[in-house]
């Protein structure tokens, strides 16, 4: 079992974390989500987007909804998110769930997004053409 | 004296990331800041509060070197 939590302000590229997993024999599928930054929000255009965090805690809750995706039948996980800022069209966070069977492995990929949309503290600031920027705030869903 | 995190919008309008504040409460603290910092009312009014990382509520007794951080609205993802 691997559990891989990070908080990293450099290009977040997919293939570097999948390939420090070592698959075992028992993982039947791999479900990962990326997460992209848009150039609008609304009528308005964004020129880039800045994320901080209270980076203790929010590497704790990310450990914590990771821990929970293993509680719940996951073999591997890892979950990422960047900080600092983020140009558009880059990736912002990253998702993956390993689990013996496709269902769970769907399942518990949305789970673990959702989870760090709802308790992980990280905040994202977007800029517009027009100088003005606003710190944006998750709509949840419960 | 506990120290006293500050994040995104908070922390743009007092120009710090931290502050040390006197304080034996929760409650007691956000009441100093709305006081000193009327302007960030608002935002302290949307936010949740954080204890050596655990949210608590407002009637949580603070201890000194405690770490307590103001959460506002998140926007992770």
């Amino acid at each position: 079992m691997t559990i891989i939590v990070d908080l990293i302000s450099e290009k977040l590229e997919l293939s570097n974390y999948l390939n420090q997993i070592n698959l075992n024999g028992k993982t039947g599928a791999i479900v990962t989500f990326s997460g992209l930054t848009r150039d609008y929000f609304q009528d308005k255009q964004v020129v880039t987007l800045e994320y901080e965090s209270y980076k203790e805690m929010a590497l704790s809750c990310l450990r914590q909804i990771a821990e929970e995706c293993v509680s719940r039948g996951a073999i591997n996980v890892c979950l990422v998110h960047r900080e600092g800022i983020v140009g558009i069209n880059e990736v912002s966070v990253i998702c993956v769930v390993m689990c013996s069977h496709r269902k769970l492995a769907f399942e518990l990929c949305e789970y673990s997004l959702e989870s760090i949309k709802q308790i992980v503290p990280i905040w994202k600031k977007e800029i517009y053409t027009d100088n003005s920027a606003t710190w944006k705030e998750n709509k949840l869903i419960n | 004296m506990v120290r006293l995190l500050l994040f995104a919008g908070i922390r743009e309008h007092l120009k710090t990331s931290s502050l040390h504040v006197e304080a034996v409460s929760i409650e007691e603290l956000l009441n100093k800041l709305k006081y000193i910092y009327p302007e960030i009312t608002n935002l302290i009014n949307t936010s949740i509060v954080s204890v050596n990382q655990v949210i608590r509520s407002h009637d949580y007794k603070l201890e000194v070197d405690d770490q307590v951080a103001i959460i506002p609205p998140i926007s992770s993802g």
